[in-house]
């Protein structure tokens, strides 16, 4: 075996580079196919486009890792969505005091998420089906069902242009994954994440105090949920309470192709960004190969269980 | 009598451990057939196989002298056979007539349709109930029974089915002395009828009043099946004990001068149960001197592991007083008791201490990331540093600290468990029965660990069904049985035998 072949398999059998590995692959396939998929224009189209997933796919991350599941991700997606286009547009509320708002806003969706998975001791999969529907309810009463556009230039260009050729979008969402793969790599409280995935029950006994460490992952996560809403607000230039229907499995999706593990425990939120890109270039190969759009939603479902053998069949568990 | 039941060379074996070794053993018609021995020893192992919940066994079963290969519970059924579990298996949200008459439900036509005969069900199990004396109402849900009316129903269950042979596995554990006197007159009733039992108990007391046979198993092997009339009490407790000692054994030389402060001081300490399969703990007194080892014994379902719960912070206590180093501890958790140093090392690893994907070293050093901070970042160097150092102590092998802990085997999950306690430096541990299933020379090696924590001055509260551990290794051996300290021994003073009087609760 030459020594190219062994540096690929060490690093294939480095889980937290498997997704990135997938990708580069992936890509190098569809630009041999189509050599357009390499021009810069695409490229960017590819990271701004793929930008507010992004966000989503890191908060589902990290909830995941845990030990718990966040259904309510889109619909935190679309209440931000209509929240800035609505307080900057309807209330003439200035930009940086109205994505504060938001913010905060996105903080306190994730809180109540946590605080009755924790309290009611319901599993956060029935808690966050429940929240995202009536978040959803919230985003049309809010609207009364319109979109609302035309949103101030200073934020159009802040949050939806380049620096230097790459979209700003993609830079923030960068930032917020480098950042998080630092805490959960390298603090005690991204240690205590994955202990209570692994094992919450040997997570409480050394102390650790699982019930304060979900709160504050769902409320972390909630503020990522935000950041992809405003994005998207400057993206499409308006609010639209329907935005990112359905959005809920690519999330999911793109967080266990990134090396999430439904069960808790493992993933790196560096893996976020493999995860969504991977989701984004196999949808624009379906497109080029010119696939009936329906089949593409057939294909995610797939996806999602394919990605969840190959990773479950890797960590087999000891109860 | 006619045999109805024979078993030739029965053997199973769960990764590691032989729980039954070549038994073979045979049951007659209209006998009640009693089967004893120490803790780990196969008695509830045989019930399963003969039960169908272990299909994968060696060994010939023959009933009514053809050989048949029991393979799933509904097949033992088909046979004849059939369980009352130690721990009840009914339906909480059933009624105690549902339960009983389930998967047999009598019917009646109503036009087309045959539909549940409520009524019919509900007078049987009235009537089945009564035969054991008791006044449980019959549409009650189980899940609002107390333990002893669970485990009742778990026994007219078995009885109303039409079983030859009937499996006991610890009937009474729960139940009050005329409930036992009660299921006695059923047996008796029943083995008129012709029926057959496998009584498993460890009231050997109950081997006079009820058995014909019996069967002593000790570490899967069987020592003798006797008749009852023949034997005494006394004969019964050696072939349980047995003479032979393990070949590789570590005996602790030290013994702790008690002076100064108690590290733990517990007075009338109770609980009320957690789960239905846990016992409650009346009136619990004892105290921990620095560099004392306690042992606490008991048979399975004494009380130990609840104790060592409560101590622990993670059960509730009811009533009674703790102190750690004088200090009396109000509002016990958790995390309170680490803080005074105060360490648990769990029965069950896997479920309660383990994080199973994660690294030897991040187990080691889960319960120290504080003192291992720099800023807001884990210092990962002197992590290892001082992950490698406890991995070489106790000598985990492999030695790599970067090994994912679920691939180690048992007795190395266990040092490292012993190893993320020792890293916080504590002052007591109590550790739940740190040489369960583990081989031979990790037990060794594990006692040896243990010995070198009080030599180190820290207490150790060791909890043991295996009477070996607490002989070798305790200073003062207390005895559980039924939730209470029955007995208290000195270093030395003490022998299995009379141990396992107490344990039984021969002596109260």
């Amino acid at each position: 075996m030459s020594l190219l072949t062994k540096g690929v398999k060490s690093i294939w059998e480095n889980e937290d580079f498997r997704p990135f590995i997938s990708l580069i692959v992936l890509f190098a396939v569809s630009a041999a196919i189509n050599p357009d998929f390499l021009s810069s224009y695409s490229i960017r189209s590819l990271l701004a486009s793929m930008s507010p997933l992004m966000f989503l796919t890191l908060g589902e991350m990290l909830v995941l890792t845990i030990g718990s599941v966040d259904i309510s991700l889109a619909s935190a997606l679309a209440l931000a969505n209509v929240l800035t286009a609505g307080l900057m547009v309807k209330h003439n509320i200035p930009v940086l005091p109205a994505i504060l708002i938001v913010l905060a806003v996105g903080a306190l969706v994730g809180f109540i998420n946590g605080i009755i998975t924790v309290k009611g001791k319901i599993p956060s999969f029935i808690v966050t089906i429940a929240t995202g529907v009536a978040l959803r309810g919230v985003c049309l009463v809010y609207t009364r069902g319109y979109s609302i556009p035309g949103l101030p230039t200073e934020f159009l260009n802040s949050f939806g242009g380049n620096t230097f050729g790459v979209p700003n979008a993609f830079l923030l969402a960068l930032t917020c994954i480098i950042l998080m793969t630092v805490i959960m790599k390298a603090t005690k409280l991204g240690r205590y994440m994955y202990a209570m995935g692994g094992n919450e029950e040997a997570a409480r006994a050394v102390g650790i105090n699982a019930d304060l460490i979900r709160i504050l992952t769902f409320t972390i996560a909630g503020v990522f949920y935000a950041l992809g809403g405003i994005i998207i607000t400057a993206q499409f230039n308006s609010g639209w309470p329907q935005i990112a229907s359905g959005w809920e499995l690519d999330g999911i999706a793109a967080a266990v192709i990134g090396g999430a593990n439904l069960a808790g425990g493992a993933g790196l939120p560096l893996g976020a960004l493999a995860g969504t890109l991977i989701l984004g270039v196999i949808v624009r190969f379906l497109v080029m190969i010119g696939l009936n759009p329906y089949y593409q939603i057939v294909a995610k479902g797939v996806i999602v269980v394919l990605a969840s053998v190959t990773l479950s069949k890797g960590l087999k568990y000891a109860k | 009598m006619e045999e109805i039941l024979r078993i030739e060379g029965l053997t199973k074996i769960f990764p590691g451990v032989k729980a039954l070794d070549n038994v073979s053993l045979d049951l007659k018609k209209e006998e009640v057939h009693g089967i004893v021995g120490p803790n780990g020893s196969g008695k509830t192992t045989f019930l399963k196989i003969i039960n169908g919940i272990y299909p994968d066994y060696d060994g010939r079963i023959f009933i009514d002298g053809r050989e048949v290969k029991i393979k799933n519970p509904r097949m033992a059924e088909k046979v004849g056979i059939t369980l009352v579990n130690q721990i009840p298996l009914l339906f909480p949200n059933l009624t105690v007539a549902e339960n009983i008459f389930l998967g047999r439900e009598p019917t009646r036509k109503v036009l087309f349709f045959k539909v549940i005969d409520n009524e019919k069900m509900k007078n049987e199990t009235l009537k089945i109930l009564e035969k054991f004396g008791s006044k449980i109402q019959v549409d009650t849900k189980v899940k609002d029974l107390t333990v002893s009316a669970q485990q009742l129903v778990e026994i007219a269950r078995a009885f109303a089915r039409d079983a030859k042979i009937i499996c006991l596995d610890e009937p009474t554990s729960a139940l009050s002395p005329s409930e036992v006197e009660h299921l006695f007159d059923q047996i008796r009733k029943l083995k008129e009828e012709g029926k057959s039992f496998f009584y498993v108990t460890h009231r050997i007391e109950e081997i006079f009043q009820i058995c014909d046979r019996v069967t002593v198993l000790r570490d899967g092997k069987k020592i003798a099946t006797v008749n009852v009339s023949e034997v005494t009490y006394d004969d019964i407790v050696k072939m349980m004990v047995g003479e032979e000692r393990l070949k590789i054994t570590f005996e602790r030389k030290e013994v702790a001068q008690r002076f100064g402060e108690p590290i733990l001081k517990v007075v009338n300490l109770s609980t009320s149960p957690q789960e239905a399969s846990r016992r409650s703990l009346t009136n619990i007194t004892l105290e921990v001197y620095p560099g004392e080892i306690v042992g606490i014994t008991g048979i399975v379902g004494a009380g130990k592991t609840e104790l060592a719960r409560a101590l622990a912070g993670l059960d509730p206590t009811v009533k009674g007083e703790i102190y750690v180093k004088g200090k009396k501890i109000k509002r016990i958790s958790p995390l309170k008791m680490i803080s005074e140093g105060v360490i648990y090392f769990p029965e069950d690893i896997m479920r309660e201490g383990l994080f199973p994907q994660m690294r030897m070293y991040e187990n080691i050093t889960i319960s120290i990331l504080d003192r291992l901070k720099k800023l807001f970042f884990i210092d990962e160097k002197k992590e290892k540093e001082v992950a490698k150092k406890w991995a070489e102590t106790l000598g985990i092998k492999p030695p790599n600290i970067n090994v994912i802990v679920q691939n180690l085997s048992g007795g190395n999950k266990k040092k490292v468990i012993l190893a993320r306690g020792l890293a916080t430096s504590p002052v007591l541990f109590i550790l739940d029965e740190p040489t369960m299933g583990i081989d031979v020379k990790a037990k060794f090696e594990v006692r040896k660990i243990i010995a070198d924590l009080a030599k180190q001055g820290i207490a150790v509260i060791l909890f043991s069904s295996e009477f070996e551990d607490v002989l070798l290794l305790a200073d003062r051996i207390l005895v559980m049985y039924s939730g209470r300290i029955v007995g208290s021994f000195e270093k030395g003073k003490a022998t299995k035998e009379e141990i396992m009087k107490y344990a039984i609760g021969m002596v109260n």
